[in-house]
């Protein structure tokens, strides 16, 4: 995540548009949107996106706000093909290299990208965040959560302080979130959790500090925190609004595919993670024997054990 | 035990419940990557105050990460 985000501002993209781009990519994607209305509802579907969005633009907005001239970028920009490398962008003009690729090729190159890239990144957190929400789901007892997390302000700052240092993509975290809500957390609740879980922690911003500095990863936090309530309150009074409750819709979504279609994903999924999963396994146990071999002190990446931020 | 294969049919359910619509999500994140070009954004995010703002933080929307 933090290196794609490095990789625009090298492509010339500004502090604000950074931080936007910083806020609104890990909080929001078409892979936890789809998953998102699939075990949630169609509300919260909407939502995610719409909150992330004004987060990002806010933040982006107060940032560029402090910069009293435009800094003027002649950084040189990463133009390569992205179907396959064939020229990097610098010889040929984009229309020229228009018709180096035919549209099967486009399609083949992206699902190649679909699974190799974004699904090898993703499945280990997946099957984590799968795991984490059954664990929930069987083990808390039904009314668990009504009380603390059932609505209101301090839930909301309840589940900032649990989502500001855990680290979990936005996809992983839905299952986690649809599980929280059928033990009764609030939707606004589990919207912070939704917008925060994705966008902090304690690695990326120490990342975010060396980037762009104190001042920016201050209104980050800072805005992220404020947005992410504000966004869950009123959340709250939407679903009350509308008589909707997220309880007794969650996962209606996925009714309207029948079983043996279900199955298949599921089958398909489980051999698109093979590699990926083994990989990031064996990465890890390197990593953790590493660890103990030569470095007493280095425990600042422990939080993340899968190489998700490669990218 | 009891509790354990519990715990693997909830996640098995939800599993099945989000395996179509996640496979339906990374492809439409792959296909986005390959169609649009790098140049295309890093235009648009080099230049203006709060336009590269507000197109950093639209383009950001759909890119899974």
């Amino acid at each position: 995540m933090l290196p794609a985000a490095a990789s625009i501002k090298k492509q010339g993209a500004n502090n604000g548009a950074t931080t936007a781009f910083l806020i609104s990519t890990p909080e929001s994607g078409v892979d936890s949107i789809a998953i998102t209305y699939a075990l949630l509802d169609p509300l919260m579907t909407v939502a995610r996106p719409v909150a992330a969005f004004f987060t990002a633009i806010t933040a982006g907005v107060i940032e560029n706000l402090f910069h009293s001239e435009n800094e003027i970028n002649n950084r040189k920009m990463d133009l390569s093909c992205p179907v396959d490398g064939c020229c990097d962008g610098i010889g040929c003009s984009p229309d020229e290299h228009k018709r180096h690729h035919s549209f099967a090729e486009k399609i083949q190159a992206g699902l190649r990208f679909a699974i190799t890239d974004i699904w090898g990144d993703l499945a280990g957190w997946f099957f984590i965040g799968i795991l984490l929400a059954g664990l929930i789901s069987a083990l808390v007892p039904s009314q668990f959560f009504v009380d603390y997390l059932g609505g209101g302000f301090s839930s909301m700052l309840i589940m900032l302080a649990l989502g500001i240092p855990l680290y979990i993509c936005a996809t992983a975290s839905t299952p986690i979130a649809a599980a929280f809500i059928l033990k009764g957390v609030s939707p606004g609740a589990a919207l912070v959790f939704l917008l925060v879980g994705p966008a902090t922690n304690i690695t990326s911003l120490s990342v975010l500090f060396g980037l762009l500095g104190k001042r920016a990863t201050a209104i980050y936090l800072l805005t992220l925190s404020v947005f992410a309530v504000l966004c869950g309150l009123i959340l709250d009074q939407l679903y009350i609004g509308f008589a909707f409750s997220a309880r007794a819709v969650a996962g209606q979504a996925a009714e309207l595919i029948p079983f043996q279609g279900q199955l298949a994903g599921a089958v398909i999924l489980f051999a698109l993670s093979v590699k990926p999963v083994y990989e990031n396994l064996k990465s890890f146990f390197n990593k953790s024997s590493h660890h103990h071999a030569d470095c007493t002190a280095c425990d600042s990446q422990s939080s993340s054990p899968f190489p998700i931020d490669k990218t | 035990m009891n509790i354990l294969f519990n715990i693997f049919l909830q996640s098995w359910h939800l599993l099945l419940e989000a395996s179509v619509y996640i496979l339906f999500g990374i492809l439409v994140g792959g296909l986005l990557k390959i169609f649009i070009s790098p140049a295309t954004v890093a235009r648009h995010l080099g230049k203006g105050r709060f336009t590269s703002v507000f197109k950093a933080a639209l383009f950001g929307i759909p890119i899974p990460l």
